[in-house]
């Protein structure tokens, strides 16, 4: 049988690095192909480069067949015709994927009309059946909101729709979930997998998470380094799999070490006390009630323990965060760390100097001008000022406790993979002896070996500094191997909190089992399962 | 209700920073030594008698503060005093050279933003060709060529040599030759800008979707790049309506920044003041109408009232 897409000895050289080293797949009409492997693996840039859309630095070599025709010698103009006709494409940040200043409808109606001669009604008209088929509520008003006014699964819907547009024949998928929570996740992959079976269109699907693509797809196609490692069915790579690495991949979504007892701690004080506490956000308009997102949050935590907040985003997760951190007053309740206010600006350097923060976008909390080496000087110089020499002689002892190079301290964070820089936040957090560690996701943007080993650090730092630990996430697997306590947050409300062992063999509350499901669903039929269909 | 009461106190921080300004202009040129008392004594037709007469019919001999105050009294009802050396009310001389000044303004504005504009997009769309090369020329050239040469480069060929056009009270060349100057001053900032929107995931997405390049420079990469020239362009408005001094000389056109020159040398204080307000005015006016367009441009911002986070 003739593939409709074959990819032979595909290069692509970015910069100085070969990116995607001569690697060859074949996609059969109807067929769903998984492409796996962590960032840097030239997963995403083989994607792109079926459609042309490799980044200018980027030079590829190699040929790309689609019914016959080669892709890869092909002018713009040449895969301009192709291009969101016969294949589209769906890539995996869709709020800046979005244009942000045309509405939904202006946008999918120049997608309809970019490739068929209708008047704008019409094609508004098709847009408005394609929305309905993603299954986006009330799609009539959505055409007329911007991107902004949508939430991120709606926006990946629209962006499903917009590549639905002219019927293709091969849908490529660039990570479609990841910047989703769980629960939508789980939703845009029902998505794909019913719009794929319903109109037997091909899909390429290109993902980090092994586990996510299962029920997805026929043929799976591990990627490491540039080169395929491992190509077969999906039953037998999740199954058998054969490359050292594939089955570190199947592995790692197993729990890191999990039964951790709280037994083993000395008990001393309370490290965290917060008494029905109340928070809000002004509300930028004048004269309106502020907007309250936690409501009546009482938490009780020892020196040394370890607390899991867990909940969808616009949870008040990360909001309860702030105000542990002092950055945020309590409307109502009250706040007390260590003994300390920690909206108390009196207070505010000693306050700092017990408590770090380590944040969940690397990129964004790293100042992009500093090296490591000065990044890592600044908290020291303000809690505790040595000589230069002396500091530096600490960011190397840092650096090699959170499992980094010393060699790296001279590098920009530009420099470093995600994984690096998640370890540089943390040790930039460790830089002022700090007793208590509020992590924000600080896992969620990374891939799932990664993850592993980042949580594993974290684990050993806490037993080796006994420190307490604030773990704030979507993904509940990740709090049985992190913290004793768990608390489960929705809407601003305390659903369920208890001894993390405790709520993992017996959750009470509907929401709680709802959110382990999304978080464990291993097996196929949970896709089929109508209700995660529908939104 | 609501949208009111925020107008309205925009409208007063507005009116204080007017007021502010005229109150620092009024202090400023009182502190440049020599009032025009001064000047006609130098000069040598008067003696100390008359002079001190002159001061006292014009008020000069006052406190500073009960000056400003009386000037401020008349100006808040819109009488903004007589010249005092002509004699003629400062209200009508402000009218008659702010047109001019506003045409010449909004015109090379105007101008300047279409050259800009069509360039750097031309640029994007054909980066290899030579479009980029112009667009760097325009720049060096808005930096490094004042525009009085370029003036008086423009009078020798086309009013003495062609003699295509009059020397004195034309728009034409005026238009022109700041228009280049501003067009210059755009050009570069935009054409960066727009590269790196062009990075921007959603263009990635609009090549996607199989659209033209065009399609995708004017439509996508051009209107979210579209803020920074609101930004440049009100601060080049701002300066433009006062700032064209050397043209407005050089082509004998009858607008505030010869207005004012011609004042403070004078020291003809009514004038200055009048002058500086008007232009503090415009400045008011444009970032007004600066933050107006941002936010029709992006409905995020237009929106941010509305939505709580």
């Amino acid at each position: 049988m003739n593939a409709l897409l074959s990819i032979s000895n595909l290069s692509v050289c970015y910069g100085e690095k070969l990116a995607v080293d001569g690697i060859s797949l074949d996609i059969h009409a109807g067929e769903a192909v998984g492409v796996i492997g962590e960032s840097g693996s030239g997963k995403s840039m083989t994607a792109l480069a079926i459609l042309g859309l490799l980044p200018q630095e980027a030079k590829m070599s190699g040929r790309i067949l689609y019914r016959g025709q080669d892709l890869a010698s092909l002018d713009e103009n040449g895969l301009r015709a192709l291009r969101g006709r016969r294949i589209s494409m769906v890539f995996q940040d869709p709020m800046n994927s979005l244009n942000p200043l045309m509405t939904v409808g202006a946008q999918m109606v120049e997608a309809v009309r970019a490739h068929a001669a209708v008047t704008v009604p019409e094609a508004r008209s098709c847009a408005h059946e394609l929305l309905e088929e993603v299954g986006l509520p009330q799609p009539y008003t959505q055409l007329d909101r911007y991107p902004f006014e949508l939430s991120g699964g709606q926006q990946q819907r629209v962006m499903i729709a917009m590549a639905l547009a002219s019927k293709p024949e091969l849908l490529i998928a660039d990570e479609p979930t990841t910047a989703l929570d769980v629960t939508t996740q789980a939703q845009v992959l029902a998505l794909l997998r019913r719009i794929q079976r319903g109109r037997g269109m091909a899909m390429l699907f290109v993902s980090h998470d092994l586990h996510a693509v299962n029920g997805l797809v026929d043929r799976v196609a591990v990627m490491q380094k540039g080169k395929v490692l491992e190509c077969g069915s999906t039953d037998q790579v999740m199954q058998r799999p054969t490359h050292p690495y594939t089955q570190s991949l199947v592995a790692a979504n197993k729990p890191v070490m999990a039964g951790r007892r709280p037994s083993s701690r000395q008990v001393t004080g309370l490290a965290i006390a917060l008494d029905s506490v109340c928070l809000e956000y002004r509300s930028a308009k004048m004269g309106q009630p502020p907007h309250r997102v936690v409501h009546d949050v009482s938490v009780q935590l020892r020196e040394g323990a370890a607390l899991g907040i867990v909940g969808e985003s616009g949870s008040g997760k990360s909001t309860l965060a702030r105000a542990v951190m002092g950055m945020l007053s309590p409307a109502a309740g009250s706040v007390r760390v260590l003994g300390m206010d920690p909206a108390d600006h009196r207070q505010r350097r000693k306050f700092a100097s017990h408590c770090q923060f380590v944040f969940q976008d690397t990129t964004g909390s790293l100042n992009p001008r500093r090296t490591i080496a000065q990044t890592l000087a600044e908290p020291q110089q303000i809690h505790a000022p040595d000589t230069a020499a002396n500091m530096a002689r600490r960011s190397a002892v840092l650096m090699e406790e959170v499992g980094l190079e010393p060699a790296l301290l001279t590098r920009y964070p530009h420099q470093l993979s995600g994984g690096q820089r998640q370890r540089i936040v943390i040790a930039r957090a460790l830089a002022t002896n700090p007793r208590i560690l509020v992590c924000d996701e600080p896992v969620s943007a990374l891939d799932a070996t990664v993850r592993t080993q980042v949580l594993a650090l974290i684990a050993r730092l806490r037993q080796e500094r006994n420190l307490t630990l604030v773990f704030i996430g979507h993904d509940l697997t990740v709090m049985e191997s992190v913290a004793e306590e768990t608390m489960v947050l929705k809407k601003g409300r305390v659903v369920e909190y208890g001894a993390t062992q405790q709520i993992f063999s017996a959750p009470k509350h509907v929401y709680t089992q709802s959110l382990m499901a999304f978080g464990r669903w291993g097996d196929r039929d949970e896709f089929a399962d109508p209700k995660y269909g529908a939104n | 209700m609501n949208a009111i009461s925020m107008l309205s106190v925009a409208m007063l921080r507005q009116l204080a920073k007017i007021l502010s300004i005229a109150f620092v202009i009024f202090l400023l040129v009182r502190v440049v030594p020599g009032d025009i008392a001064d000047m006609y004594a130098a000069r040598g037709d008067y003696d100390a008698h008359s002079v001190t007469q002159i001061r006292e019919r014009l008020g000069l001999n006052e406190s500073l503060p009960s000056q400003f105050g009386q000037w401020a009294q008349h100006a808040v009802q819109g009488d903004l005093g007589e010249s005092m050396r002509f004699g003629t009310p400062v209200g009508a001389m402000l009218t008659g050279a702010l047109p001019s000044s506003l045409v010449l303004a909004a015109a090379s504005l105007l101008f300047g933003l279409t050259l800009g504009l069509t360039l750097a997009v031309l640029g994007l769309v054909y980066p290899k060709s030579r479009v980029v090369s112009c667009i760097e020329a325009l720049n060096i050239w808005s930096i490094a060529v004042p525009t009085f040469c370029t003036g008086i480069i423009g009078i020798l060929i086309f009013s003495v040599g062609l003699k295509w056009l009059p020397i004195r009270g034309q728009m034409l060349l005026p238009i022109l030759i700041v228009g280049m100057d501003v067009a210059g001053q755009i050009v570069k900032p935009l054409y960066i800008e727009l590269k790196e929107t062009s990075n921007a995931a959603f263009v990635r997405t609009a090549r996607a979707k199989g659209l033209s390049r065009w399609r995708i420079a004017w439509r996508h990469i051009l209107p979210n790049s579209l803020s920074v020239i609101v930004a440049l362009s009100g601060v080049i408005l701002s300066g433009l309506i006062g700032g064209t001094l050397t043209v407005e000389v050089l082509f004998s056109l009858p607008g505030v920044g010869s207005l004012t020159l011609e004042a403070i040398r004078g020291r003809d204080y009514p004038v200055i003041q009048a002058s500086v307000l008007a232009l503090a005015f415009s400045v008011v006016l444009v970032n007004l109408l600066t933050v107006f367009l941002h936010r029709l441009i992006d409905p995020r911002l237009a929106r941010t009232n509305g939505i709580t986070s």
